[in-house]
């Protein structure tokens, strides 16, 4: 069974500029922290090797430009993934409203079989700022009205909260990866040989 | 350089006397014995202020003069003391008025005499050096001027003609210079009385070329002179008969129009129209440093052009997909490592940047068709690379109409873009949906739920102070 899964975890995060996306993986990834702003140009991606549930994955971690819905490059590569993180700045309300559109947009470009148990993570970040503007209640309520979405409050600075913020995503994506797989994978040598045989097909007869 | 220019003054006589001979009968060439009158005319002519003539002194300036200009022979505190005068007088001048014009023009050249002079002291034992150093004269920067070795052998065949005194000029006696700006070719003799302001300064200073075909004044408002050197001009006289510049709209005597011929800007911009016409030096000089500079908007200037030419639609269009190209080797590493966009476009980048800017370079071989050939085989390559590249591929677009794994880039022939959000459909699903962009739809729809809920917000603070002052004004109804 463990052998068929593939491990790599595709994991987009998402959210409106400056919130601390880039930060965010650099700490998780390197554990370093700047404090100098760069806006990031297009979209690049860190790899990171974890272990969820006595397994070896490989997470392939998205970091995107928070401007990315006004720039003139396109998001491709929202398909496959595994799970999506939607990160705010709990001192800027206007980033926290904005998740909606980031969360619509995304379930728009990725169209994933199951929009509805799609496993996203919303992350506070900057909580070890003192102007907070956004309450905990305020953002628990709205990940309660999306299905129970995980919600953490982290900060990229003093790295707070990331890393386990980051083990759920990776515990989500693979839950996610193994309930597609039930219901669409078949074996590898299979898929190999031929193109008709494809999942859930089984009543698609020839004749 | 030095040495066999000390060999000219000791030539013995008679070589001396020949050489100015046939520098004389080489002059006839182009206008017979103007050459040596119009030195001693400007040099009596300098400070007379006329409108046309683009060097001299404001009339306004001319008590100033003798603290602000000096011959080469000027020491380093003369300099020095005029800069100081110079920049001063600049701040008390009115803004975009003539004078400043004039003084700003002025301080520059002083500060390059100073560097010039500062320079030459430092190596002073040197004096091949000093003979090398830079000359600046009203804006020009001028520079030795050899034959280049590879055609010592058609340099010898070929004329070259002083543009001050229209002379020839002989290689092998007499040195000349050459400005490294706007190539304004001198004899050395005359490099001290140039007039004609550098081209590379008016192009500056103008920053597009001439839009206008042929803006002509009229020779009464030139009053019969020679818009630069103010030689009178009549038709009797064919060494000093008028000569119009296609390209200024001004008359100019035979010693400062050449009758060159050159292709205008503004007959290609509004007629689209190559044919060469004659200009005058400067203006041959100044287009020719126009040339290659991005600067028409010529969809702006001429919107009919795109609907008569179809070679200027399809550059158009390739245009922009090279700005959409670009915009994805800019954001992938590989790209950029590999400097692809230079490696391909090179000098001539503008043309990747907008769809909007033309150099006249650019507007020639439009009409040729080299320019389009050239896009093409830069598309090819840019779009071998955008569908090799994994990170282009993951900033591809995907129809979200159809919804189908393909990926779709903003160059692709049967794609559109939305301009208002950016978002890339297929052509087909797009005019499925009546043209209209759904995003921009789920956009506006978002927008409105945000205004109705900040209005509900609204009528709760109005309802909050109003049961406020309905409280405040009870009592006192009350009383």
């Amino acid at each position: 069974m463990a052998s068929r899964k593939k491990s790599l975890l595709k994991v987009i995060i998402l959210g409106d500029s400056s919130v601390g996306k880039t930060s965010l993986m650099n700490q998780y990834v390197n554990k370093r922290f700047s404090n100098q702003y760069k806006a990031t140009i297009g979209a690049d991606f860190c790899t990171k090797e974890v272990v969820v549930n006595d397994r070896v994955v490989t997470m392939q971690i998205w970091d995107t430009a928070g401007q990315e819905r006004f720039q003139s490059l396109g998001v491709a590569f929202y398909r496959g993934a595994d799970c999506c993180v939607l990160v705010y700045d709990v001192t800027a309300p206007n980033s926290f409203k904005n998740l909606d559109s980031w969360r619509d947009e995304f379930l728009i470009q990725a169209s994933p079989r199951d929009p509805e148990h799609f496993p996203f993570v919303v992350l506070g970040n900057k909580v070890d700022l003192d102007n907070r503007q956004v309450s905990t209640r305020r953002a628990q309520q709205w990940c309660q009205s999306k299905n129970d979405i995980p919600y953490y409050e982290t900060s990229a600075k003093e790295g707070i909260n990331v890393e386990m913020a980051f083990q759920t995503i990776a515990k989500n994506a693979l839950e996610q990866e193994t309930e597609a797989e039930l219901i669409n994978d078949f074996p590898d040598q299979i898929r190999l040989n031929s193109e008709n045989n494809r999942p859930g097909n089984a009543d698609n007869c020839q004749c | 350089m030095s040495s066999w220019r000390e060999n000219i003054t000791s030539l013995p006589s008679a070589v001396a006397q020949f050489v100015n001979e046939s520098a004389s009968t080489a002059s006839t060439y182009l206008h017979s014995a103007h050459s040596g009158s119009g030195t001693s005319v400007s040099e009596e002519s300098a400070p007379q202020h006329t409108d046309f003539k683009a060097l001299p002194i404001p009339a306004s300036l001319v008590k100033e003069q003798w603290r602000l200009i000096f011959t080469s022979d000027a020491n380093i505190q003369d300099l020095q003391a005029a800069i100081a005068h110079c920049r001063d007088l600049v701040l008390l001048s009115d803004e975009c008025s003539e004078e400043r014009r004039w003084l700003v023009r002025h301080l520059v050249d002083l500060r390059y005499s100073l560097q010039e002079l500062e320079e030459a002291q430092a190596i002073s034992s040197d004096d091949v050096v000093l003979m090398n150093a830079i000359k600046s004269v009203v804006g020009h920067h001028f520079v030795p001027h050899y034959p280049s070795a590879r055609n010592r052998l058609q340099a010898a065949a070929k004329r070259y003609y002083c543009d001050h005194c229209t002379g020839i000029i002989w290689r092998v006696v007499q040195a000349a210079y050459i400005c490294s700006d706007c190539s304004y070719l001198v004899h050395q003799k005359c490099i001290d009385s140039v007039q004609r302001v550098c081209a590379h300064v008016l192009a500056s200073e103008r920053q597009f070329p001439v839009a206008e075909i042929c803006p002509e004044i009229g020779l009464a408002a030139q009053r019969y002179k020679c818009a630069e050197c103010s030689t009178l001009l009549n038709f009797k006289n064919s060494w000093i008969e008028p000569r119009l510049c296609d390209y200024r709209g001004l008359y100019y005597c035979p010693s400062c129009h050449w009758n060159d011929s050159f292709i205008v800007p503004a007959r290609i911009v509004h007629n689209w129209d190559f044919t060469p016409r004659r200009v005058s030096r400067t203006g041959l000089q100044e287009i020719q440093l126009f040339v290659d500079k991005p600067l028409i908007r010529l969809e702006e200037e001429n919107p009919k052009l795109f609907v008569f030419l179809e070679k200027l639609c399809t550059v158009k269009k390739l245009r922009q997909n090279l700005v959409h190209m670009r915009h994805y080797l800019a954001a992938c590493k590989v790209a950029v490592e590999q400097k692809l966009v230079d490696q391909q476009l090179g000098r001539r980048r503008h043309l990747a940047q907008s769809n909007e800017f033309y150099s006249i370079g650019d507007l020639v071989q439009v009409e040729s068709g080299v320019l389009a050939d050239f896009l093409q085989g830069v598309f090819k390559v840019f779009d071998v690379h955008i569908r090799r590249c994994d990170m282009c591929l993951a900033k591809a677009y995907i129809c979200e109409i159809c919804s189908n794994n393909e990926v779709i880039f903003p160059f692709d022939d049967g794609c559109i873009k939305c301009d208002q959000c950016n978002s890339i459909y297929h052509r087909v699903c797009l005019t499925r949906k009546n043209m209209i962009c759904p995003k921009c739809v789920r956009i506006q729809e978002r927008r409105l739920q945000l205004d109705r809920m900040a209005s509900k917000q609204a009528d709760k603070e109005i309802d909050i102070n109003a049961n406020d002052a309905s409280d405040e004004v009870q009592p006192a109804n009350t009383t």
